[in-house]
């Protein structure tokens, strides 16, 4: 066998055999490019040889230079020549290499039609077999218009070896030239009935492929590949027909429930991990959760992802995604949630990956702690940790931090984030930071000393210059300035530190502009802040501006320059004065909030700029601190969740009294035990000579300050939006925009209170008088329900009894017998009760008022006589002309469509005009005339200036049926009847003009 | 369905490489080099799957061969491995157990064998057997072939 036949069939002088050259090239190592190139030479003399076997080895040897990079475009004539020599020998090369180096676009595609005509019709089913595969490769859709036919008989060839490659070759054909699938389409369903396996299974493929592209258009093939499903043992065979279902079922309601037997089949008995595998997919995808396939599905890709192959593992892992997606039950998740975590220590970065994005998913405020934990130490660990931090961030902002029950913590973490200056989401932990802080007042005197300590890192003092990464750095400054009351007190030291680091690090000063400005700013509202919260160090802090700014004022950035003069003036200003300084509290009084990025917009143009625009609302003490009580259990155990919106004004009034009493630690957070203080109060104070750590530091106060009690944190998640800027849509106004809206139509419950009150009279005579009240008719049973009364006229000594009401043939009455809808059995007394007859609304066709004939029948006797008299009077239902219209959603671009494009369905047109004394609630008026008439209403734009009002009412007729009534004939397919209202506001009152369009009778 | 099979040595050299969809020459040189960097530089201690731009990558490595085949997002991944594993152990039956050197000398034989085990990119003859006796069928005929030839 490893004899190479062309290894001996050297008949020129110069010609090389195909060993020859590569073993010549492996001789040549170092200057190969050098030999290839003489071969080249060789070849080029050699492609134009008489002799086709020295033809077809030059090809066979140029195809194999073309896999090391060199060129063959040059030789494709020469190659199609040799393919179509008349030996398999040199034929086969030739094949070879068009397949290696011809592609769609390779001009000599056309010489091959009469090639693969020729190879087709061969004898030997490998000439026409590695035609085909040719074929596939470099069909354009010249080529298949041309072959089409060729290809159709070979599809129904006696050989199995043709008939499964052309199968296959089809689906690449029908990529180039997609009208052929119509042409073969009936064959190639008949191979889905092939009988040997393999020409199944390509077929099968060659759908499936097919329905990737369009599923809808194989809905007909499900009972032939179903059944090929429940009969087949074939492996390939099973998990190309179980992809196929993947794709059908979510199309055809009916087929889940059909697939549940074989798929439980094959998950159960399945050797071949491969296709249980793909049978656990095709339920997670296609079954409806809580099945128990469901469940045995998730119990075997639990067994996946306990595997030792760490390929099962991946997939698994994969799949679970899914899972979790679609069913949110969470199946063994404590289980689950390990397995991720370990997965993501994966070396593997694919692995990694799926891990981190099933963690963002099933991860919970119990376990999301451990989780971040992790995922931080893993970040330190990895190279490329970027995932990791983007994962954390991720999930904390899920939710305005939903997933976060402790926001110090969190934002210990952020601040150990944002240590690391690498990480491409600095300027998102910075914003977290900051937008923690604004929405969570509880913890914001941790964070501004977790602030100060980060820009005041002991590094900074040995190199002068700032770890944290740049946005940090603003995001610190700025809550040092706006939340500096928060620092602990006594907060001399915190303040006179803060300005310093703030001011005088000069690596500020080579930081952006932006940033600068937010330090400068910072500052200043310290130097503002302090008669209140540190009157000591008014003198410190003023002269710290003082000798500080100028150097910032000769920034080469203006606008530091500019923020620089205005703190420096402020400064000046106030000089070093507690008293003078306290009356520029104003200036940074106002809090801020977290507001809507879309508020500004909603603000309304016409603004009074005396106005406040923002109306305090009462409830801003719901924000004040809620004490935490050690002691009680169930104050432990709430939450922000649940006492958001209790004030605890109590707690208030205490906290400021502490801090007048002087006790150090008033803050919050260190409510705990007197002992516990102590101990925190140990570690804060050695802290200050000895160079420590700032995050470890504040991790130790977050230790201290857990064991204290947990702090409560409630957060802001409502943004401050534009206060009465989104327009109730009230009934009744006018539309303050101009876009068209929907007519509130009335609920379905209060419709039919009206219309229970609609009573008519259908017949009143000489004993007796019928009413009726017409429902809405049911379009999905096609029925509609009357509702009928009598009511007895005559004498009392008139007995008048077993009153009828008997209905035309063709209308079929459900609850009517031989004698028609018994409407009273017995006497009629002076009433009789309700009774409901279900007519059958498919004879109904025609939107016209409409008198279905009846026959009223009842029994009268006199008091003298003894025989009854039998009464049988012709009377007549009405029903209304709207009765058996179908509101049309339509959308006003959608009807001005219909009315310009079928204006032959519009001939008709009435029109009215009434008028109102008063302008009432015009637009639910209008709605619930809609509404009992059937109609789909839009309210259309007008100018904001006028007071009118328009209407667009659309409604479809009754779709044509078989049923025939006299006096009813089908409306044409589609027809609308359009209703158009306009509703003008007059001084004498409100005129309407109501306009129908309907199409011509 | 196989976008492309590759055969990359150890040392990144192209053994086979096969399209089953057009592309031009430029662009697959292009993706041997992304491709084969990925994946020799993996370590042997991952899984054999990756996403790659919009596809998935399935590949194992035979003695000092990658065998690297690229399917599309909803392809069975075990099926892709089990596709490749069928190709080796058909070249491992032709060749008698099969070496790099095999495939370096008779880089067509190898293709022959693929082209009767895939198509379009394809599965099209699951049966070792089968595929063996294809293949030698076809060798016969170039085999008598030639032998006509130099007789007349």
């Amino acid at each position: 066998m490893k004899d190479d036949e062309f290894g001996r069939s050297a008949t020129m002088v110069f010609e090389k055999s195909l060993t020859a050259m590569v073993k010549g090239i492996r001789a040549h190592r170092g200057n190969e490019s050098e030999y290839i190139q003489a071969c080249i030479t060789e070849i080029q003399k050699e492609v134009a040889s008489k002799n086709m076997s020295t033809k077809s080895m030059a090809v066979l040897k140029l195809a194999y230079l073309t896999m090391l990079g060199y060129d063959m475009a040059w030789a494709t004539f020469a190659v199609v020549e040799v393919m179509g020599t008349n030996r398999f020998a040199t034929k086969r090369p030739g094949y070879l290499a068009s397949s290696i180096s011809f592609t769609d676009q390779t001009d000599v595609g056309l010489l091959t039609i009469n090639l693969f005509k020729k190879d087709f019709g061969s004898q030997s089913q490998y000439e026409s077999g590695t035609a085909i595969n040719c074929l596939s490769n470099i069909c354009s859709a010249e080529i298949s218009r041309d072959i089409m036919t060729d290809l159709l008989s070979l599809l129904s060839s006696s050989r199995a070896y043709l008939r499964k490659k052309t199968v296959l070759c089809l689906y690449r054909i029908f990529l180039k030239d997609p009208p052929a699938l119509r042409t073969c389409f009936p064959k190639l369903k008949d191979r889905l009935g092939d009988e040997d396996q393999g020409v199944l299974t390509a077929t099968v493929n060659t759908f499936l492929e097919l329905a990737r592209k369009n599923a809808r258009n194989y809905l007909s093939l499900v009972p032939q590949l179903y059944h090929i499903l429940v009969n087949t043992q074939n492996n390939w065979l099973s998990i190309k027909l179980l992809k196929v279902f993947q794709l059908l079922s979510p199309l055809e309601p009916r087929l889940p429930a059909k697939l549940v037997e074989p798929l439980t089949n094959i998950l159960n008995t399945t050797k071949a991990q491969s296709v249980e595998f793909e049978a656990i997919r095709c339920v997670v995808r296609s079954m409806p959760e809580g099945s128990a396939i469901v469940a045995l599905a998730i119990e075997k890709l639990q067994t996946f992802l306990n595997s030792s192959d760490r390929n099962l593992r991946f997939l698994a892992l994969d799949l679970y995604k899914e899972v979790v997606e679609k069913f949110k039950e969470k199946t063994s998740l404590k289980d689950l949630h390990d397995k991720v975590l370990t997965s993501i220590e994966e070396p593997d970065l694919t692995v990694r990956r799926v891990a981190l994005q099933l963690l963002d998913r099933i991860v919970d405020p119990s376990n999301f702690q451990e989780a971040v934990q992790r995922l931080l130490e893993f970040s330190r660990k990895a190279t490329l940790n970027d995932e990791f931090i983007g994962t954390i961030l991720r999930m904390a902002a899920r939710d305005r931090y939903a997933l976060v029950e402790d926001f110090a913590w969190y934002l210990l973490i952020l601040g150990e984030i944002s240590r690391n200056m690498d990480s491409s989401y600095a300027a998102t932990v910075a914003e977290q930071f900051v937008d923690i802080c604004v929405r969570v007042p509880q913890v914001r005197p941790y964070a501004v000393t977790l602030a100060l300590g980060l820009l005041d890192t002991p590094a900074e003092a040995e190199r002068d210059s700032i770890s944290v990464c740049t946005p940090m750095v603003a995001a610190c400054a700025w809550l040092l300035g706006e939340y500096s009351g928060d620092l602990e007190k006594p907060s001399e030291a915190a303040f006179l530190s803060g300005a310093k680091v703030l001011l005088t690090s000069r690596s500020i000063q080579a930081l952006d502009a932006a940033t600068q400005t937010q330090c400068i700013w910072a500052a200043s509202k310290l130097y503002l802040a302090v008669p209140e919260h540190a009157p000591s160090t008014v003198a410190q802090l003023h002269e710290l501006l003082c000798s500080q700014l100028p150097s910032f004022v000769r920034s080469t950035h203006l606008d530091v320059s500019e923020r620089a003069r205005l703190a420096l003036n402020i400064a000046n200003f106030y000089k070093a004065d507690a008293q003078s300084l306290q009356s520029a509290k104003g200036l940074v009084a106002e809090q801020l909030l977290p507001v809507k990025p879309d508020a500004q917009a909603q603000v309304p143009v016409s603004v009074d700029l005396d106005e406040p625009f923002f109306v305090i609302e009462e409830a801003r003490p719901s924000f004040m601190p809620v004490r935490a009580d050690p002691t009680d259990p169930y104050s432990l155990a709430s939450t922000y969740k649940d006492d958001l919106g209790f004030a605890s004004e109590p707690n208030r009034a205490e906290a400021p009294q502490s801090t007048a009493q002087g006790v150090p630690s008033s803050s919050m957070y260190y409510l705990g035990k007197s002992d516990e203080r102590a101990a925190a109060e140990q570690a804060q104070e050695p802290s200050v000579p000895e160079v420590k750590d700032p995050l470890a530091q504040m991790r130790e106060r977050l230790e201290a300050q857990r064991n204290a009690g947990a702090p409560k944190y409630q957060v802001m998640r409502d943004d401050v939006t534009a206060p009465g800027a989104t327009p109730t849509p009230d009934a009744g106004q006018v539309p303050s925009s101009s876009s068209t809206a929907t007519l509130p139509i009335p609920p379905e419950k209060e419709l039919t209170d009206l219309q229970g009150r609609l009573w008519t009279v259908c017949h009143r005579g000489e004993h007796l008088a019928v009413y009726v009240c017409i429902r809405s008719p049911n379009l999905r049973k096609r029925q509609i329900r009357l509702e009928l009364r009598c009511e007895r006229l005559c004498a009392p000594e008139l007995l008048v009894s077993d009153v009828a009401l008997r209905f035309p043939s063709a209308a079929h009455v459900q609850e009517a017998d031989a004698s028609g809808r018994m409407l009273v059995v017995g006497s009629l007394q002076e009433r009789s009760s309700k009774v409901k007859a279900n007519l059958d609304s498919a004879p109904f066709l025609w939107p016209g008022v409409f008198d279905l004939r009846c026959e009223l029948e009842y029994l009268v006797k006199s008091a003298s006589s003894e025989a009854a008299e039998a009464q049988s009077l012709p009377i007549q239902l009405r029903f209304p002309a709207t009765t058996f219209l179908a509101p049309q959603p339509m959308s006003e671009d959608t009807i001005s469509d219909y009315v310009s494009s079928k204006s032959d369905l519009l001939g008709h047109q009435t029109a009215q005009a009434l008028s109102f004394e008063k302008t009432a609630d015009l637009s639910s008026l209008v709605g619930r005339c809609a509404g009992l008439c059937h109609f789909h209403g839009i309210q259309q734009a007008v100018s904001p200036q006028s007071q009118d009002m328009k209407f667009l009412l659309v409604g479809a007729v009754q779709p044509p049926s078989a049923a025939t009534l006299e006096g009813q004939r089908a409306a044409p397919t589609g027809a609308l009847v359009i209703c158009r209202c306009a509703a003008l506001v007059r001084p004498s009152g409100l005129e309407l003009r109501i306009t129908v369009k309907a199409f011509q009778q | 369905m196989i976008n492309f099979i590759l055969l990359i040595s150890r040392q990144g050299k192209t053994r086979l490489k096969k399209w089953f969809v057009p592309c031009p020459e430029r662009d697959q040189f292009r993706t041997i080099k992304e491709v084969s960097s990925l994946i020799l530089n993996r370590s042997p201690k991952v899984c054999n799957f990756l996403e790659w731009r919009d596809y998935k990558l399935c590949y194992k490595r035979y003695a000092s061969l990658f065998f690297i085949a690229c399917i599309e997002q909803n392809d069975n991944e075990l099926l892709a491995l089990e596709m490749v594993h069928h190709f080796v152990e058909c070249l491992d039956r032709y060749f008698g157990n099969v070496c790099e050197l095999d495939l370096i000398f008779n880089f067509h034989k190898a293709y022959y064998i693929l082209d009767e085990i895939l198509i379009s990119g394809e599965l099209q003859e699951s049966s070792k057997r089968a595929v063996l006796h294809h293949i030698s069928e076809q060798d016969a005929m170039m085999q008598e072939n030639e032998q006509a030839k130099r007789k007349g």
